[in-house]
């Protein structure tokens, strides 16, 4: 018993020593650490105002806009993948003007509908609903339907 | 603590006597194998194809083909092919059985299976029709065959002359199937299109989006509303504004009922060629499964 008592004590004191030995290495008082709270814009908005035709005008405009209006402030929330303002975009560009204005305000409108989220919408791999374009520029032809247990990638 | 003794001492002798048989074990392969004799391969790829992994599987047989002659793994070639979706090889393999075979029925069979698979139906129905390799022990699966591609396709046949070609315990399945295609429960855009005119909202109810068509209903009535207030009260310039909203919304939801109608539309073809698909493979396109397959 003597023997393990001893062998408890050299264990303690190697603990301590060990601790102690690595305690404190750079030698400099420990004080209050200046954080930044401030979280890092790792993009910057690269959207320009185009005028290299009315529909690039108009969806340029929209978009420096709305990034500066509303992205800036609102945060990262839009349930939906595309965003809606990414859908305005891409509907602009793959049919016209009037139709991805009409397209927008239809997507607004499913955004605002809180009740119809998971799983009415197939999931995007990014944890956001899918809704893409091809669906609703009537052509049935494009349209693709995805089952809603599946995760889309 | 003589207790203790004794059972350390026990533990050590248990360890000795483990280890002293240990060497035997792992020393009894010494023996001069050759894992790579035909007989091995063959085994493997069996294993392999069991476990459905046919690249491997076929990479196998090919060997083993080199030195035998087995209609058996031939088949199992061309099948593990039909399987990966390479369907112009596998019917070029199945082609190889065709003429002095024992399996020359099966592999007819799934000839037209695979070319059945290609999703090019004029072209299955065009071979079956000329009947190159056509024979009575065949044609009444083909017969029911060519009558789903029908039913894949938007050409239905006659329902009597589709039923018949399927078995007593077929022909419920398939005549649902025959009056679901045939009457689908599709809905009309035009429909959906004057009811979100005459009131917002109500072309997505219509179009089975209860909920789009209340938000869609709620969100043209308020801005609606607002237009209306702001005129009434003196403000022209928020009147104007809400009532542009209220157009924007208002067109937006016209143009929305249409797209959901064809959504519906889609979402009916897309369940009926799910709930198809899922019968054709749970008995296996009608076609009988060779014994020698693990599946």
């Amino acid at each position: 018993m003597n023997r393990l008592h001893s062998a408890i004590v050299i264990g303690i004191i190697v603990f301590f020593f060990v601790s102690s030995a690595h305690g404190q290495t750079d030698w400099q008082r420990w004080g209050k650490a200046e954080v930044s709270y401030e979280i890092e814009t790792t993009s910057s908005p690269t959207v320009r105002i185009s005028d290299s035709g009315v529909s690039s005008f108009f969806v340029s405009a929209f978009q420096v806009g709305y990034t500066y209006l509303f992205s800036n402030y609102d945060g990262d929330n839009c349930p939906f993948h595309p965003t809606c303002s990414a859908f305005f975009v891409q509907s602009v560009k793959e049919t016209n003007l009037l139709k991805g204005v009409l397209m927008f305000a239809d997507r607004f409108t499913r955004d605002t509908n809180i009740f119809k989220r998971y799983p009415y919408y197939p999931m995007y791999k990014t944890g956001r609903l899918f809704d893409p374009v091809h669906n609703y520029k009537l052509r049935p032809k494009e349209i693709k339907i995805y089952p809603r247990d599946i995760i889309v990638k | 603590m003589l207790n203790r003794y004794s059972s350390l001492l026990q533990f050590i002798k248990l360890v000795i006597i483990l280890f002293s048989f240990s060497p035997l074990r792992i020393l009894a392969q010494e023996n001069d194998i050759d894992l790579f004799s035909p007989e091995n391969r063959l085994n493997f790829g069996n294993h392999l194809f069991c476990e459905k992994d046919y690249l491997r599987a076929i990479s196998e047989y090919r060997n083993y083909l080199q030195n035998s002659n087995n209609d058996t793994i031939r088949f199992k070639i061309a099948f593990a092919l039909m399987e990966m979706g390479r369907y112009d090889e596998s019917m070029d393999n199945f082609k190889s059985l065709f003429f002095s075979s024992e399996l020359e029925i099966p592999a007819k069979l799934s000839f037209y299976k695979s070319q059945f698979l290609k999703n090019d139906f004029n072209r299955f129905r065009l071979k079956v029709n000329q009947q190159p390799y056509v024979n009575d022990r065949i044609l009444a699966t083909l017969g029911k065959l060519t009558q789903v591609s029908y039913l894949i396709e938007n050409t239905l046949p006659d329902s009597t002359s589709f039923i018949n070609n399927f078995q007593a315990d077929e022909r419920d399945k398939m005549l649902q199937f025959y009056l679901e295609k045939k009457y689908p429960g599709y809905k009309s855009e035009s429909t959906a299109t004057i009811l979100s005119a005459i009131l917002p909202g109500l072309g997505k109810i219509y179009a089975d989006e209860i909920g789009d068509g209340l938000t869609s209903f709620l969100l043209t009535g308020v801005l609606g509303f607002l237009a209306y207030n702001n005129f009434k009260n003196d403000h022209p310039t928020r009147g104007w504004i809400f009532s542009g909203l209220a157009s924007y919304f208002y067109a937006g939801n016209i143009y929305g009922s249409a797209a959901a109608v064809q959504n519906y539309n889609a979402g009916i073809k897309f369940n009926f060629d799910s709930k198809l698909n899922f019968y054709l493979q749970s008995r296996e396109y009608f076609i009988p499964k060779p014994d020698f397959l693990c599946r």
